[in-house]
């Protein structure tokens, strides 16, 4: 008998006339790691929220259709009796944890189980020693990272010992190492417990080598269920957007073997005899080995948009996060930050733009010594989007915060209209004008919050923190191409982001920073490109032949090449 | 810094939730029953001195200036709505409906009284929230009122995180060019109240995913069970034996017919005691400071209570 089995499930949300799945027929067995991909808005959650029971106990709605977990249905299944079967682990840990301290967070679920007192420590203990939390025991929730309040949430979930772990994305608001990090506890917990997992991921680089399986779902149905290597290359030949960039690069180049790590690809491509040791001819439009480490040198000599000099800052009740800082951002030169979490860099983008104050050092924005009264009158040369777009988002519709932005920047509401239909329509959100933009997915709001920065006439500047947080590849490619498109407009760019291929495909110019400083900071190929951990897969994967390959459309010429050389 | 409870090894921090909620009650209400000053400076003074000797003295600052604006205001106020008392400072016009506006010592002193009484309640009120785990202290509760107490340890855990959405909320509308410090109040209301509605929309969003994320661990269908119980320790009984003193000589005191009126002319608060009167409750209050004191300073003693 499956773990889970669903029969012909077709299933609407209250107040919906269509379906958010239909005619689903699903099985997960003992032991099995199934991977759930597919665009945003395809049914994953829903899903998700079928198998512990959470549709149809909390969220009501009309289903059609069977879900059976470990032979029982759910609807005819008491909620507390699931919730021990199948645990669910959600995106955000902050709208996840219920009380204040970490193992009274692992003892609420077990509580609400009624199981006896001393089962209940001996689970908290076992789950704070297991996922090494014990120092974590008694501190307060929200002053918990990111990365280890994921790891609370995933603690409690374990501790009800369940049959099926599920995770709706759990690594979306988290940075690379903390994501890392959890998937690598997930992995752990699947081999060591034989716990089946159902993953929801979009940053599948890190976990599709984990899957024993993938379903990729579209429109609400499962549109393939297969090992990794068939589904990375269905994928690919379709939707290339939901498969890994290693093994993207590969089938769009047309090989016939589809990798899914860096290590496996690298192997094949020395078995073809392509990585041994010997650096190949320079092919033709390739950067080579040293080529573009210059680069960016027309964004030097641009003018001067934004400049810290030696910035220090510490808050009151913490350590120096700034140390000695300087920066410049110059016309035409997008500039990407990155460094690990807690390294200064919102802290940096907050001082640039005037909302904290420096303790020592000088800050100019645009000319100008910014402060938060004065900040109003760089509102038409300035942009800025938050890494949270809750923390963006007034007005009660799309249409409404594009006009509020007009209002803000002092420019003619007679005239604000005709361009907010502009630019819904570049962006393809009229059909999202009149809904509320905190009700889109997150991939939408980034391009609602982006549509509302680049009304024209574009800004000189468009600082952003963390632009692709939480988003899926296509929305990424999206609002890669919208940014890429207000660059050639004359905007530049400022961004602090963890994703690095985000980050090659962009900016000229990046910059790493460490305990408050900026480490190194030069052409992006230079800076990126000379690092193991810094780089984009397709440069880890050919980096040490063709040092200045970083996006991906370079490394399938390479490919290709390769596989011309190799005669395949 | 948020005024929110952290783990820190100090005596009030160690003590049984039931005992610390004991403690706060009594310096409550050693302020609150007393009509004598003297009493009331005494459970003031204390309450402030625990806060230094349980390490909340910065977590407990919106408390105390909360407290102090409270407490000025009610300086200022009585003596406008209270005209009692012998000795006039100020002779003021007589009003319709009002009548006389004279400000007099005793009103004013009676003023201070109540400001210091009112500051007691809250510092102390600030004690409960950042010296005692509110889960300890909820788990206690929750035999009586499970939602409830949950619905403040939610209030509580969530606390921090709204102030962190208000900060981010109102950076990005400066930045957007919104004019949040500028013009009169009306003015400034009139462009905060859409990131208030905004702020109140996105918790009541967090409020659902909360809600979906305890239903998934099983909450609301079944009989909860409790996991944790403190045991009560020596240190315990020593900080209740004290907080029972410190009352009880107290409402002994009132029961005796010694209270202290400060109409129609103000005394001496030391007059009225009996020599042995004061002895009790300082007594008791020095020894729960000196416990706080050496629990920090003498390893032997913490490791023995």
């Amino acid at each position: 008998m499956a773990l889970v089995e669903i029969e012909d499930l077709t299933y609407w949300y209250p107040r919906s006339a269509e379906p958010a799945l239909r005619g689903i027929d699903l099985q997960v067995d003992q032991g099995e790691f199934v991977l759930l991909t597919g665009p945003t808005g395809c049914g994953k959650t829903t899903l998700m929220r079928l198998l512990n029971g959470l549709i149809p106990h909390f969220h009501g709605g009309r289903m059609a259709g069977r879900v059976r977990v470990e032979g029982k249905d759910t609807r005819k299944t008491e909620p507390r009796e699931l919730a021990r079967r199948v645990g669910m682990v959600f995106q955000d840990a902050e709208d996840q944890l219920v009380t204040t301290t970490v193992e009274t967070e692992i003892a609420f679920g077990l509580q609400n189980a009624g199981l006896p007192a001393a089962t209940i420590a001996k689970r908290v203990e076992e789950m704070l020693v297991g996922l090494g939390l014990s120092r974590l025991r008694r501190r307060f929730i929200p002053e918990l990272s990111g990365g280890e309040a994921q790891k609370v949430a995933l603690a409690s979930i374990l501790a009800l010992h369940p049959a099926v772990l599920v995770l709706d994305e759990p690594t979306s608001q988290l940075d690379p190492l903390s994501a890392e990090e959890l998937l690598t506890l997930v992995r752990r917990v699947h081999e060591e417990t034989g716990t089946a997992v159902v993953l929801s991921e979009h940053r599948l680089e890190r976990c599709y080598h984990y899957a024993t399986r993938v379903v990729h779902m579209g429109e609400g149905r499962v549109a393939f269920d297969g090992p990794p290597e068939e589904a990375a290359r269905w994928c690919a030949e379709r939707e290339g957007d939901f498969v890994p960039p290693v093994a993207r690069v590969f089938v769009r180049a047309g090989w016939e073997e589809v990798p899914l790590t860096v290590n496996r690809a690298r192997v094949l491509l020395r078995e073809r005899g392509f990585l041994n040791g010997r650096a190949p001819d320079r092919m033709k439009g390739l950067p080579a080995e040293g080529e573009g480490k210059e680069g960016g040198e027309a964004a030097r000599r641009g003018r001067e948009l934004a400049r810290l000099r030696g910035v220090c800052f510490r808050y009151p009740e913490g350590a120096e996060v700034l140390r000695d800082v300087d920066l410049l951002v110059n016309a035409g030169g997008h500039l990407a930050l990155v460094g690990e979490n807690g390294a200064g860099k919102s802290t940096l983008l907050r001082c640039l733009l005037g909302l904290l104050k420096p303790g020592r050092g000088k800050v100019w924005l645009l000319g100008e010594s910014p402060s938060p009264r004065e900040l109003h009158r760089l509102a038409p040369r300035l942009a800025y989007c938050p890494q949270n777009p809750s923390g963006f988002f007034v007005a009660d519709s799309v249409r409404g915060e594009l006009l509020r932005t007009l209002r803000l920047r002092g420019q003619d509401a007679a005239d604000g209209e005709g361009l907010v239909e502009e630019r819904l329509a570049a962006m393809g959100l009229l059909g999202l004008a009149e809904r509320d933009p905190r009700d889109l997915s997150a991939g939408e709001r980034e391009k609602v919050m982006l549509a509302a920065a680049l009304l024209p006439p574009l800004p000189e500047l468009l600082v952003m923190d963390e632009p692709t947080r939480g988003l899926d590849q296509r929305s990424k490619r999206e609002i890669l191409g919208c940014l890429r498109e207000s660059g050639s407009g004359g905007a530049t760019m400022l961004l602090v982001t963890h994703d690095v291929e985000f980050a090659a495909s962009l900016a000229e110019r990046a910059a790493v920073m460490g305990s408050g400083s900026i480490i190194v900071e030069g052409p992006s190929r230079g800076v990126l490109g000379d690092s193991l951990f810094f780089s984009p897969q397709v440069n880890r994967l050919l980096g040490d032949i063709y040092p200045g390959v970083m996006r991906e459309e370079e490394a399938v010429r390479v490919l290709q090449e390769a596989r011309k050389r190799c005669g395949r | 810094m948020l005024p929110v409870y952290r783990e820190k090894d100090t005596l009030v921090h160690g003590l049984h939730p039931l005992t610390a909620l004991l403690l706060v009650a009594t310096l409550a209400a050693s302020a609150l029953l007393t009509e004598n000053p003297a009493y009331c400076a005494l459970a003031c003074a204390g309450t402030l001195a625990l806060l230094r000797l349980s390490d909340t003295w910065e977590e407990c600052k919106p408390f105390l200036r909360l407290g102090l604006f409270t407490a000025l205001l009610m300086a200022v106020i009585n003596p406008l709505v209270n005209h009692q008392g012998e000795h006039v400072l100020v002779y003021g016009p007589r009003l319709p409906w009002w009548g006389s506006l004279d400000i007099t010592l005793e009103a004013l002193l009676y003023g201070l009284f109540a400001g210091m009484r009112v500051f007691t309640v809250i510092a102390a009120c600030g004690m409960l929230s950042t010296a005692v785990s509110p889960d300890e202290l909820l788990d206690l509760l929750s035999r009586l009122a499970l939602r409830s107490s949950l619905a403040a340890a939610l209030a509580v855990r969530l606390y921090p995180g709204m102030v962190a959405d208000a900060a981010r909320l109102r950076e990005a509308q400066l930045v957007r060019g919104e004019r949040l410090a500028d013009g009169k109040a009306r003015q400034r209301v009139k462009a905060a109240l859409p990131l208030w509605l905004s702020l109140f929309r996105g918790s009541l969003d967090r409020a659902a995913c909360i809600a979906e994320a305890m239903s998934a661990r099983g909450f609301g269908s079944g009989k909860r069970t409790a996991w944790r119980s403190r045991r009560p320790r020596p240190r315990d009984a020593a900080v209740a034996l004290c907080c029972v003193l410190l009352l009880g000589s107290e409402v002994a005191a009132l029961a005796a017919g010694r209270g202290y009126s400060f109409f129609p002319s103000p005394r001496s608060p030391f007059t009225e005691w009996s020599p042995l009167a004061p002895f009790l409750p300082v007594l008791a209050l020095l020894m729960i400071l000196a416990l706080a004191w050496s629990w920090r300073r003498w390893h032997w003693l913490r490791s023995r209570i």
